[in-house]
């Protein structure tokens, strides 16, 4: 039996656990989710067997995310938000020395591995989902998953059963009578996620909305999903028609694990990834663009003189700068009185847009924001492109004096997380083709 | 073996993980120190066994409090007051309901062991205390203990390795050299904190002060201690056997920090002797808590101004608030005192915050009140009603407080450190009609 060693690694002021296992040439990180525990899934037979066959033909990477398993603990009131298991993947990656990896999402882990490939394509080498879902509850334009109404009994009956084994048998119904492999999944489900924690995580995912992420998913994927009580076929089929090129694996089991399945399936998932082995051109990522702009900026030049003015945009300039890398952000150019920056998650940008903000209202400077979550592409030297670029220009022109706005996509990936919203309504942005719904972002 | 099923409880809105096992005449409940995990203990075969051996004779009790194992979380910023833990404690012998129940408590376990048999001895049997940790900082009166710069650079240490075989090697030398056995207990380690909630719980530990409860502790007590066990001073593990009255102290070999490490054969029977010898004692009418004192400031001279029907209102008004916030922080109304309240609390944080939210819901009132907070042994009389010195005193702390003000004993101080509480020094007082020089702390208003 394989026996790993854990090791730690830090991610802002936490320490994040992860695991090394096996020497095969492709690097695999297997994403969790919150029902994650590299301890005891070595002590659960029927989920080793998939890892130890999974290491057998390559380097598996395992973390327990923020709030799980071994890893520290989040506050109740801090959301382990996929933006952060994003990041958590991120340093992770970066701690095993791994510069590609074929990602393996399972669940809500798969939410994080979506936003990782389309953000690091570079450092993709595949992507593969076990029953994922881009959106867990329904709406007038996703008829897939839960109504609200029906999620919330769900999470009363959680509050009962979760971590003992009366839940097996809604999860893996297949192996309701296997006393053994109900013993050794309640036990993985409780040391991975106490219940008041697995509660709170999954409140905050019922409000994620990952779908328009998934046409800039370039990396090859494969999308696995069962006929399962809790996610569904639909969902997995979903993600598949939005993924560009992905191949969809209808799986004939109403079990919801990987534990649960045949040591076949890893087959089908070695075979997909030995297979895509050819680098994508990482031209195209997914990101957040944010634009601002000083309000009044022509009076206030003139009012100023040309030198003051000089000075004044020498000390917003050091601001922009600062606040971006506070935020991990990517500051493209500062243009004239305003700037263009890039950031992997839609959080820290919206953070950022709002710490720029306050700090530049010191300076006696007003700014507008707009913040766009999409497609860019990279060009020679540091500049990006693309619609995306174009589209957070323009929302950035719908906001007043102080505001910060952001477009849908933004608002839905940062959904359940700290941020709140006020509707702006639905614009045509100059020289953007279609309808745009905007929301101005609130102050924290 | 299959271990016991899991079941949770719930404290508020949190989950409390616990098992039992065996069905003994007496419970017996396992209080671990910060390393804890229900769940992985069983893969421990030492553990394992030490475990059955007890529910053998007992009907076991094992939980995982909170911040450990698998029980909910804590903000690791604001770690709570030992009350947050002894509520954990309490929820889980009314969830397996136990009325009575003797406490096997590992290291920092023992203080929470400590401050709950001295204020539920009606509720505790008997109190085993192994390696006991009460007190680490060397002071004055604890020569025995570590410096500061000792305490810290340990912690970093720990900090840096923790869930690594040295740092485990460290906790339970005897498993360093058997390479199966330190790669197991590795993994229990990590499976019962992570880095960072161990690192600031050993730091929230340096500063706590159990000593003052030792003499209050009146339920049959022993003390175990492994002679070379290196975390905490002999010395001052030995003091902690002199403190309390009528306890005693056995001493084995080895050095490792938990009972079921080395020789933990002997220890079992020595636990099995003691609690076969346990008598059920009279009802107890010596008890710790913490009683609070408040006082209407300048209320002769507000009784001639406002007159005294409008006095008369304002007084009940008072009283109703008072009543009122006493209940809310789940204290015991003892007495109105004409112009003020006397209250207990089994927990000395909730006394506190009891006395600020006191102060505050009077303000619109135009009331101001000043209040005094002491932690002692009371005795329960006839009615309603308590005596005893520690009654004294903090009816005399609360002469020192000024207009608005909270000032507490150090007693109270050290029960609470580490929390979100934080005191201005008031300096050494004589308290009038009550021996000694008392050191006084003003609660800072949060």
């Amino acid at each position: 039996m394989i026996q790993p060693e854990t090791k730690y690694t830090k991610v802002d002021d936490s320490w994040i656990a992860y695991q090394v296992v096996g020497d095969g040439p492709i690097d695999v990180c297997f994403v969790g989710g919150f029902t994650s525990n590299i301890e005891t899934i070595w002590d659960w037979p029927s989920f080793a067997r998939i890892f130890e066959r999974i290491a057998s033909w390559s380097r598996l990477i395992l973390f327990d995310p923020r709030g799980s398993g071994v890893s520290d603990p989040l506050p109740y009131d801090r959301e382990p938000t996929w933006e952060n298991l994003t990041q958590d993947l991120r340093s992770v990656l970066d701690a095993a020395g791994s510069r590609r990896a074929a990602i393996l999402g399972q669940v809500d882990g798969a939410l994080a591995a979506i936003l990782f490939a389309a953000t690091y394509p570079d450092r993709s080498s595949a992507l593969v989902l076990w029953n994922g879902y881009a959106r867990s509850t329904t709406a007038p334009d996703y008829p897939i998953g839960w109504a609200p109404e029906m999620q919330d009994s769900l999470f009363d009956v959680y509050d009962k059963i979760w971590g003992r084994i009366d839940m097996v048998s809604l999860v893996d119904p297949s192996r309701a009578e296997d006393a053994g492999y109900v013993r050794a999944m309640a036990r993985y489900m409780r040391t991975s996620s106490s219940p008041g924690r697995a509660l709170a995580t999954m409140r905050y995912y019922q409000f994620v909305d990952a779908r328009s992420t998934l046409p800039s998913v370039r990396v090859p994927t494969l999308v696995l999903a069962s006929h399962n009580l809790f996610i569904g076929i639909e969902a997995g089929k979903y993600i598949a028609a939005h993924i560009p090129g992905a191949r969809f694996v209808e799986v004939a089991s109403k079990d919801l694990t990987l534990a649960a399945m045949p040591i076949e399936i890893v087959d089908e998932i070695e075979e997909f990834v030995t297979g895509s082995r050819r680098t994508v051109a990482a031209d195209r990522v997914l990101a957040t663009v944010l634009f601002t702009d000083i309000v009044g900026s022509t009076e206030k030049a003139a009012n100023l003189g040309d030198r003051r003015w000089k000075e004044l945009l020498a000390s917003h300039d050091r601001t922009l700068r600062d606040e971006v890398q506070r935020q991990n952000g990517r500051l493209v150019n500062t243009i004239g009185d305003g700037m263009l920056a890039t950031f992997d998650g839609p959080g820290r940008a919206i953070r950022c847009a709002h710490a720029l903000g306050r700090a530049l209202e010191t300076l006696d400077i007003r700014i507008r924001a707009g913040l766009h979550t999409g497609e860019i592409e990279l060009r020679e030297g540091d500049d990006i492109g693309g619609i995306a670029v174009h589209i957070a220009s323009r929302v950035m022109h719908e906001a007043g004096p102080g505001e910060v706005i952001c477009s849908r996509t933004v608002k839905d990936l940062v959904a359940g997380s700290e941020f709140a919203f006020d509707d702006r309504g639905v614009c045509t942005l100059k020289g953007v083709p279609d309808q745009w719904q905007l929301y101005a972002v609130r102050q924290a | 073996m299959i271990p016991p099923d899991t079941q949770y409880t719930r404290v508020g809105d949190s989950f409390v993980g616990y098992q039992v096992l065996g069905d003994g005449p007496i419970d017996l409940v396992h209080v671990t120190g910060m390393t804890g995990n229900i769940d992985t203990q069983w893969d421990l075969p030492p553990f394992a066994r030490f475990l059955e051996r007890l529910a053998s004779f007992s009907r076991l009790i094992m939980f995982d409090r909170r911040g450990s194992g698998i029980s909910d979380s804590i903000a690791l910023d604001a770690l709570p007051t030992w009350e947050t833990w002894i509520e954990d404690l309490t929820a889980v012998l009314d969830a397996t309901g136990s009325e009575r129940a003797a406490f096997l408590t590992e290291q920092d376990g023992g203080l929470w062991g400590l401050l709950f048999a001295a204020t539920h001895p009606e509720r505790t049997s008997a109190l085993l205390l192994f390696n006991p940790w009460v007190r680490s900082l060397a002071s004055e009166d604890n020569p025995g203990g570590f410096t500061r710069e000792a305490i810290e650079a340990r912690m970093t240490t720990w900090g840096e390795i923790w869930g690594t075989k040295a740092a485990s090697a460290m906790g339970m030398p005897s498993y360093a050299d058997d390479p199966e056995a330190i790669r197991a207990l590795a993994k229990f380690y990590r499976s019962s904190l992570a880095p960072g909630a161990a690192f600031a719980q050993m730091r929230h530990l340096a500063d706590v002060d159990a000593r003052d409860v030792l003499p209050s502790v009146r339920v049959p007590s022993l003390v175990m201690h492994r002679k070379d066990w290196n975390l905490i001073p002999a010395p001052v593990i030995r003091s902690v056997a002199e403190g309390i009255p009528g306890a005693q102290l056995v001493e084995v070999p080895g050095n490792d920090g938990a009972p079921w490490g080395s020789g933990w054969e002997r220890i079992v029977d020595e636990i099995e002797g003691f609690l076969s010898d346990v008598r059920h004692g009279e009802e107890p009418n010596r008890i710790l808590a913490t009683i609070l004192f408040t006082d209407i400031v300048g209320s002769t001279e507000r009784a001639v101004d406002v007159g005294d029907k409008r006095w008369k209102e304002l007084l009940s008004e008072h009283d109703r608030v008072a009543r009122a916030q006493i209940e809310r922080f789940r204290g015991r109304f003892v007495s109105t005192t004409g112009d003020g309240v006397v209250a207990t609390f089994d927990g000395p944080g909730r006394a506190i915050r009891c006395a600020h939210s006191i102060g505050r819901a009077l303000r619109p009132a135009g009331i101001q009140i000043r209040a005094g907070l002491h932690t002692g042994e009371i005795e329960l009389r006839e009615g309603d009603d308590i005596g005893g010195i520690a009654v004294h005193i903090a009816a005399r702390v609360m002469a020192e407080a000024g207009p608005g003000e909270v000032v507490c004993s150090r007693t109270v101080k050290d029960l609470v450190a580490g929390s979100e509480f934080t005191f201005t020094d008031r300096g050494v007082c004589a308290l009038k009609g009550v021996p000694d020089q008392w050191q006084l702390h003003l609660v800072n208003a949060s």
